[in-house]
C-alpha cells in the first residue's frame, strides 16, 4: 500500500538529500511536490494542503533538534507528519462485551464479504467463538458467497436464501448470538449517497445495534471515498475502517482520507485473494516502508547506545572500503542485535531502502546471526583475520567446534564474501556515502 | 456526472476572464458559460467545426488539439485582457490551481502536461480580446480531450455482433478487471442488451475462485434466460471458457473471469491462457470510475499482460469527476464502449465522447 504514493515522495526526497542548504525556496519546492504527490496518490486535497502546511511551517520555524542537521530535520519533520497521517498508532481491537457484534458496512466491491470470512479466522484463530450472518439481499449470490466461505473456515453461518428484508433476517436468528463472542453481520454494498439505500442501512444498524461500525474501502478508491465515508459516518456512525485489496497497485491514499474525515482508524488491511491474507494495521512500519525513511532520531538513539561512536567509525570504513574481517562481522551483529530486527533498522535508515538491498538477504541474514556468531567464535584469531584462509580441513574443524554443519560454515564463508562485494560496490555509490556521512559514522551500513 | 471537471474548467475559463480577482481554488472550468451555450453536439466533427468557425485560423487547431481542461483559466485570462497579453507569470500562476483540480479529478499527469502546453503555445505572450481568448481556451480543451477519447477506429458492440452473426460466426468477449470492479454485473448488463436486440448469449463462469462466484452469474442468468457454462470451483477456468466457445445456439459468448490484482504474474498468466484458448474478439476491461488514480496503473498493467481491445467504466452514477475516463483512455489508446450507472439491468450508458466533451465544456 501506498508503495507508489512512496516512489513519488521519495523523489521528492532525494532532490533534498542533494541539496546542503535549506532555505525557503527548498522548503516551497518540496512541499509543493509532496502536495502533488499526496493528490495524486488519491489523498483529498484539504488533507493534503493540510499536511504540507504543517511540513512548511515547522521546516521553516523548528529550530533542528540537536545531532540533526537542517536537512535531516526537514526529512523527520516529514516522516512525523506522515505517521499523523496515517494514525500514530495501531489500530487495536478488543473484543470488549459478549457478544460483541459487528456491522460491516461499505460501497459496492469494496470487498466486505470476503473480509467478513478473513475477520471470522481472524478472531477464530485468537481462540474466539465467532459466527457470521448475511444480510445482503441485494447482490445476487451474495448468500452463497458468504455461506460458502464460512464452510470453508468451519464457523456457523446465518443467513435465509432469497429473503428481502435484512431486519428480517437479523432479527430471527437474535436468540443464538448469545452463544458466540464475536457476531459479524455482513452487509450490502452500497452508495451511501443513495437517500433509499441510506434508508435501509439505518434500519439495518438499529436492528444489529453494533458495537463496532467497521467502514470497509478498497485500497484503490479515489477521491469519491471522503464523501463516501462522511455520509456512512453521518449515517451510522463509523467506529473503524478496513482498508482491502492492498496487494494491488493501490495508493490508499482515498481510504487514508476517509479515515481522516471519519476520525476513525484503520483497524486491519486485507493483502490478497486468501482468507489468510489479512493483517493488523500497524501505522509506523507503513511509513517505514512508504518513504524509505525512518525515524531518524530513534535510529540514532538505538545505535549510540549499542556501540560506541569510534567503533562504529572504524568499522563504517571497513564497510565502505570492503576491508572487514569476520571480527568486525561479530562486532557489527552484536550491535545490531542490540538495536533491534535487522529490516525494521534498515527502514529507520533515510535512504536505506533506496539503496536496494535484497530482502532475501536481510532476511537470511536476521536468521542466521545466531548460527554465525557461533561459527566465528569457533575460528582462530588467524582465521578471522585471512578469510580466504578457511578451507577443507578448517572448515571441518569449525563446524566441530560450532556444533553447526559445514554446510552453514560454507554457506557465512560465501554470504561474508557476497556481503564484501556488495559493500564494494555500495562504497562507491556516492549515496551510500552520502547516508554514510548523513549518520556521521554512527551507523554502518548493511548488514 | 462529470460535474466535478466540468466545474473545475469552467472556473479556469472564468478566472482568465477576471483580471482583479484573486484566483480561487476552482476545479472546473467550464468554457461554456463564457461564450456562447453551445447546443447538444452530435458529433465530435460539429464540436469542432464550431470552434473552427469561431476561431478563425485553422492553423491553431493543431496546435490546440491537447488542452481539454484549461477553462477555468480560460475566463481568468480572458478577464485580464480586453485586449492584451496574456503573461508567462499570469498563466502559471493560474494554471497551478488548475493543475491541482485535474489531478484530484483523477487526470493523468501527462494529459495534464498537454494542456499545459497546448495552451502555453497558443496564449502565452500573444495579444487577444477578451472574448476571442475564451473561445480559444475552449477550442483548446475542447480538441486536446476530443484527440485523447477519439480511436482511429470507432468500435460498436452491436454493429460488431450484427457483422459477426452476419457470417454465421459468434461474437466472443471476454471479461478481465479488479477484484469487486463489477465484472458479473457488467456482464449480466450487456447480455441484457444483446437480447432486446435479439442476439442468443451464452455465459461462461470462468470465475472458478471466489466464493459463489458461479451461483452469482447463475441467478443473473436465470432472471434473462441465458445458458451459464460452468465447472467445478477450483478447476481451470480456460477449460469454461472453451466449452462455452465449443457450445451451440450462441451469437454470443460472454466470458466472466475473476478479479485479479495485476501485480500477482501467476494470476494474470491464468488470463492468459483464458484468453489464450478462447481466442476472444474483444477483450473488455471492466473497471470503477471511482477507482482514483491506480484505476489508471490498473489499466495499463492488464493491457500490458493480457492485451485489451476495449474499457467498460462502472460506478460512473457514485463518481461523477470523470477525469478517469480521461485516464483510462490516454494510457491504454482503448475506447470506453460503455458506463455502468446503477444497479439495474438497463442502468448501462453508452459512452459517446461529443457527449462527455459538452458535458464538460461547455
Amino acid at each position: 500500500m501506498l508503495d507508489k504514493l512512496g516512489e513519488s515522495l521519495k523523489d521528492s526526497l532525494r532532490k533534498l538529500l542533494k541539496i546542503s542548504l535549506v532555505d525557503k525556496k527548498l522548503v516551497d519546492e518540496l512541499t509543493s511536490d509532496i502536495k502533488k504527490s499526496l493528490i495524486s496518490g488519491d489523498v483529498n486535497l484539504e488533507l493534503a494542503t493540510k499536511i504540507t502546511e504543517s511540513i512548511k511551517k515547522r521546516a521553516l520555524e523548528e529550530k533542528p533538534k540537536s545531532g540533526l542537521t537542517h536537512r535531516e530535520h526537514v526529512i523527520n519533520i516529514v516522516y512525523e507528519e506522515l505517521v499523523k497521517l496515517l494514525g500514530a498508532e495501531p489500530g487495536k481491537f478488543e473484543i470488549k462485551e459478549k457478544p460483541t457484534r459487528i456491522l460491516l458496512v461499505g460501497l459496492f466491491g469494496s470487498g466486505k464479504t470476503t473480509t467478513a470470512a478473513k475477520l471470522a479466522k481472524l478472531f477464530k484463530k485468537q481462540g474466539q467463538k465467532v459466527c457470521l450472518v448475511q444480510t445482503d439481499t441485494w447482490r445476487p449470490a451474495a448468500y452463497e458467497q458468504l455461506k460458502q466461505l464460512s464452510e470453508k473456515i468451519n464457523i456457523p453461518f446465518y443467513g435465509i436464501k432469497d429473503e428481502k428484508d435484512p431486519v428480517k433476517i437479523v432479527q430471527k436468528f437474535e436468540p443464538d448470538y448469545s452463544r458466540f463472542n464475536v457476531v459479524i453481520f455482513d452487509s450490502a454494498g452500497r452508495d451511501a449517497l443513495s437517500a433509499e439505500l441510506t434508508t435501509e442501512i439505518k434500519k439495518l444498524n438499529q436492528a444489529v445495534k453494533p458495537h463496532e461500525k467497521l467502514l470497509v474501502m478498497s485500497g484503490d478508491i479515489g477521491q469519491a471515498a471522503k464523501a463516501q465515508a462522511k455520509a456512512f459516518k453521518e449515517n451510522i456512525g463509523v467506529t473503524g475502517v478496513i482498508i482491502t485489496k492492498l496487494d494491488g497497485t493501490a495508493k490508499g491514499g482515498g481510504a487514508i482520507s476517509a479515515c481522516a474525515e471519519t476520525g476513525a482508524r484503520v483497524k486491519f488491511i486485507g493483502v490478497g485473494e486468501h482468507i489468510d491474507d489479512f493483517e493488523d494495521y500497524e501505522p509506523k512500519r507503513f511509513v517505514s516502508r512508504l518513504l524509505g525513511l525512518g525515524d531518524l532520531q530513534t535510529l540514532l538513539q538505538k545505535a549510540e547506545e549499542s556501540m560506541k561512536k569510534e567503533d562504529a567509525e572504524a568499522l563504517a570504513k571497513k564497510f565502505i572500503k570492503a576491508e572487514f574481517t569476520f571480527d568486525d562481522l561479530m562486532k557489527q551483529m552484536e550491535a545490531l542485535q542490540k538495536m533491534g530486527p535487522l529490516s525494521q533498522i534498515m527502514s529507520m535508515i533515510p535512504g536505506a531502502s533506496m539503496a536496494k538491498i535484497p530482502p532475501e538477504l536481510m532476511q537470511v541474514q536476521e536468521g542466521k546471526l545466531k548460527t554465525w556468531k557461533f561459527i566465528i567464535q569457533s575460528m582462530t584469531k588467524q582465521e578471522r583475520d585471512n578469510p580466504d584462509l578457511i578451507e577443507g580441513s578448517r572448515i571441518r574443524r569449525i563446524a566441530k567446534g560450532s556444533g553447526k554443519p559445514e554446510s552453514e560454515v560454507r554457506d557465512l564463508v560465501k554470504q561474508y564474501n557476497q556481503m564484501k562485494k556488495m559493500m564494494k560496490m555500495m562504497g562507491n555509490q556516492k549515496q551510500m556515502q552520502k547516508l554514510q556521512k548523513m549518520l556521521g559514522g554512527k551507523m554502518p551500513m548493511g548488514l | 456526472m462529470f460535474d466535478f471537471l466540468k466545474k473545475a474548467f469552467k472556473s479556469f475559463t472564468d478566472k482568465i476572464g477576471k483580471p482583479e480577482e484573486k484566483p480561487k481554488e476552482k476545479k472546473v472550468e467550464e468554457n461554456v458559460k463564457v461564450g456562447e451555450e453551445i447546443p447538444e453536439p452530435v458529433s465530435t466533427e460539429e464540436i469542432l467545426k464550431e470552434e473552427e468557425i469561431i476561431v478563425e485560423k485553422p492553423k491553431e487547431l493543431k496546435k490546440l488539439e491537447e488542452k481539454e481542461e484549461k477553462k477555468g483559466f480560460l475566463k481568468k485570462l480572458a478577464a485580464i485582457v480586453t485586449e492584451a497579453k496574456v503573461s508567462d507569470e499570469q498563466f502559471h500562476k493560474l494554471f497551478t490551481v488548475l493543475e491541482i483540480e485535474l489531478i484530484q479529478n483523477n487526470v493523468a499527469f501527462t494529459i495534464i502536461q498537454q494542456i499545459r502546453e497546448n495552451l502555453e503555445d497558443e496564449i502565452v505572450g500573444k495579444s487577444f480580446n477578451r472574448q476571442k481568448l475564451t473561445y480559444t481556451i475552449k477550442k483548446i480543451l475542447r480538441q486536446t480531450i476530443v484527440d485523447t477519447l477519439e480511436m482511429p477506429k470507432p468500435l460498436d458492440l452491436l454493429e460488431l455482433a450484427k457483422e459477426k452473426k452476419s457470417k454465421n460466426e459468434p461474437l466472443i468477449l471476454m471479461f478481465i478487471g479488479t477484484n469487486g470492479h463489477g465484472k458479473t454485473t457488467t456482464l449480466a448488463k450487456l447480455a441484457h442488451l444483446f437480447q432486446k436486440n435479439d442476439f442468443r448469449c451464452i455465459f461462461a463462469a470462468s470465475d472458478t475462485f471466489r466464493a459463489a462466484s458461479i451461483e452469482q452469474l447463475e441467478h443473473h442468468g436465470n432472471k434473462l434466460g441465458i445458458r451459464v457454462i460452468k465447472h467445478n470451483y477450483g478447476s481451470d477456468p480456460a477449460a469454461v471458457a472453451f466449452d462455452a466457445v465449443k457450445a451451440k445456439d450462441k451469437d454470443i459468448v460472454m466470458i466472466d473471469t475473476a478479479g485479479r490484482q495485476s501485480p500477482n504474474t501467476n494470476l494474470m498468466e491464468e488470463l492468459a491462457k483464458i484468453k489464450k484458448v478462447a481466442k476472444p474478439d474483444l477483450t473488455i476491461y471492466v473497471g470503477e470510475a471511482i477507482a482514483g488514480s491506480d484505476l489508471v496503473e490498473q489499466a495499463k498493467n492488464f493491457n500490458e499482460k493480457i492485451g485489451i481491445d476495449a474499457i467498460i467504466l462502472t460506478k460512473a452514477d457514485v463518481d461523477d469527476k470523470g477525469g478517469a475516463i480521461l485516464s483510462v483512455t490516454q494510457v491504454t489508446n482503448k475506447p470506453i464502449l460503455y458506463l455502468g450507472i446503477g444497479q439495474e439491468y438497463e442502468d448501462l450508458e453508452k459512452f459517446e465522447v461529443a457527449k462527455f466533451v459538452s458535458k464538460i465544456i461547455s
